[in-house]
């Protein structure tokens, strides 16, 4: 499962990306084998969109190398191997959906018939509305389409859901499901965990433009950590919080100390043993969202040193 | 031709955008009525008035047609359509092929327009004057075909509309669209000489009185420009796809 199928795999290699003092992009390395659906997940800033950028050769990297099917990322575009959803732009003006799909599909070398890609992408009763006359979620799914047109083995999708209701958002994500189905490699960025966590096959967390946790949704989720253990405690530094048994992060605020834990009890009793004088102590359940906000935070506070 | 389902959308979508004609047709015919009705056998040097608006105010508004598709691309690039066709198979002489063919099939009208105008007004010319005017009209459009692109690839659509307004004043004076350049004084002609804009001009009035056209001198200028600036555009397009 893990080596790269050069047919349809997606490979990341020490990619670095930074503009002016700013590491956007800093040391990525990703294994993508073919027909893997993978959600690159984090906040605003993690370096998602820097990093889909490089994948499909928008933006050169400063240092790194990406293969799509075994391929530079410009050669497998032109191979019509590759269909992207970005997150800039609208759509032009003056047509109609199945004319601009068609005229997106005009420009691949074994593109899906129009009628039935806007079939697949869930939007053949918009066939004929003008571009101009869509709502929000119904623009994502012509930008779906476009991006399934050309029938790509590898198919990225920069935070699809954007203005999608919930409606849409079913269809959607069931198109993409039976598109995972027939065997594309899928890579979609998102900032909400419930998304990636049902959807993909893997979550790769970013924050601060590194990889902080790459794995399986269940992996993920006992390495983030699911309860914090929040005490009062002057004098603590953060070493010493993180160093103690079943903690994942820890931040100090002031005299405040919040540690997210897998194993809450470990970490509490440690807590007590060593330092007798914490008190006013809280273990609270978390959501995993706020598990994940707290984890990219601390990542983030570590990697600037202001 | 292989991008032909591309080029007949992008025509198509042209042809659905009223406010284009606007400039490219509209203004150019009623301009050819105003100066020439009543005036059709007074003369402009060796030539009738009829005849000379209407040979220089097709080429004007056909410069005008090709040189508008930058407002198109500005508007793609906008969009966000540019960076969409950096992940197809069309490479930038495709992009480049397919807007030229595009900004043409976008001038015909135009052409055809005013020259209906005109032999309906009592313009006559043999056939073979016609084609030969025809034929060197379309030629001398291609510099301002690569304009259309550069520009289009260096503006913003908000920034187009007066960039394609500056374009159609600069062809009028430079060009001798409105009156021979012939009469301007010895250093601004020789400006003229050296702009298509005057070739383009010169080669449809010249071909309507059987003199000749176009010469080494003509043919210099005009392929210097469209190299020039295709090569600008060409290097410019990698850029402008990709996000700053």
């Amino acid at each position: 499962m893990t080596t790269t199928d050069p047919a349809g795999g997606i490979t990341l290699t020490e990619l670095r990306k930074h503009y002016g003092p700013v590491h956007a992009v800093n040391d990525v390395t990703l294994d993508i084998p073919a027909g893997q659906t993978v959600a690159l997940l984090g906040p605003n800033g993690a370096g998602k969109s820097t990093t889909i950028d490089m994948l499909l050769g928008l933006t050169d990297p400063d240092a790194g190398q990406v293969r799509l099917c075994g391929l530079p990322p410009a050669r497998a575009a032109r191979a019509g191997l590759v269909g992207a959803m970005l997150q800039t732009g609208h759509l032009l003006r003056q047509m109609s959906v199945a004319e601009l799909v068609d005229m997106a599909g005009a420009l691949y070398p074994n593109a899906l018939p129009t009628r039935e890609c806007l079939e697949l992408a869930g939007i053949g009763h918009l066939a004929r509305r003008k571009t101009h006359k869509l709502s929000g979620g119904q623009m994502q799914g012509v930008r779906f389409a476009t991006a399934i047109v050309s029938n790509p083995r590898i198919l990225v999708l920069d935070e699809p859901t954007v203005a999608m209701d919930v409606e849409v958002r079913r269809a959607f994500w069931h198109s993409v499901r039976s598109l995972a189905g027939a065997g594309k490699t899928i890579v979609f960025a998102t900032h909400y965990l419930e998304e990636a966590d049902t959807h993909a096959d893997r979550i790769v967390l970013l924050a601060g433009g590194t990889v902080v946790a790459d794995g399986a949704t269940t992996e993920i989720k006992a390495a983030v950590g699911t309860r914090l253990v929040r005490a009062t405690l002057p004098g603590a530094t953060g070493p010493q919080m993180s160093a103690l048994p079943g903690v994942t992060t820890a931040t100090v605020h002031g005299d405040t100390v919040t540690l997210t834990c897998v194993d809450s009890d470990a970490a509490g009793r440690a807590l007590f043993t060593r330092y007798p004088q914490a008190r006013d102590v809280e273990i609270l359940g978390v959501s995993l969202e706020e598990a994940f906000v707290h984890l990219t935070d601390t990542t983030r506070t570590q990697g600037s040193p202001a | 031709m292989k991008y032909g389902r591309y080029i007949k959308h992008e025509v198509r979508r042209t042809f659905r955008n009223r406010k284009f004609f606007l400039f490219s047709l509209a203004i150019p015919l009623g301009l050819y009525y105003l100066m020439s009705l009543g005036h059709q056998n007074e003369r402009i040097g060796v030539m009738k008035q009829g005849e000379y608006y209407m040979v220089s105010l097709a080429v004007w508004g056909a410069v005008t047609a090709v040189v508008a598709a930058g407002s198109r691309i500005a508007a793609e690039r906008d969009a966000g359509w540019n960076r969409l066709l950096r992940l197809t198979a069309l490479r930038p002489l495709g992009y480049f092929t397919t807007k030229t063919l595009t900004a043409y099939l976008v001038a015909i009208p135009t052409l055809v327009a005013l020259y209906a105008a005109g032999a309906a007004d009592g313009v006559h010319m043999p056939a073979a004057s016609w084609a030969q005017m025809i034929g060197w009209v379309l030629l001398g459009l291609l510099p301002f075909a690569a304009l259309g692109i550069l520009l289009g690839l260096v503006l913003t659509a908000e920034s187009m509309g007066p960039a394609l307004v500056g374009v159609m004043v600069v062809v009028g004076f430079l060009g001798g669209i409105w009156t021979p350049v012939e009469s301007y004084p010895q250093w601004l002609r020789a400006l003229c000489h050296s702009l298509p804009s005057y070739w383009v001009t010169h080669a449809g009035q010249a071909s309507a009185t059987a003199s000749s056209a176009m010469n080494g001198q003509g043919l210099g200028v005009l392929a210097a420009w469209t190299a020039g600036i295709g090569i600008a555009g060409l290097l410019l397009y990698r850029r402008t796809t990709r996000r700053a």
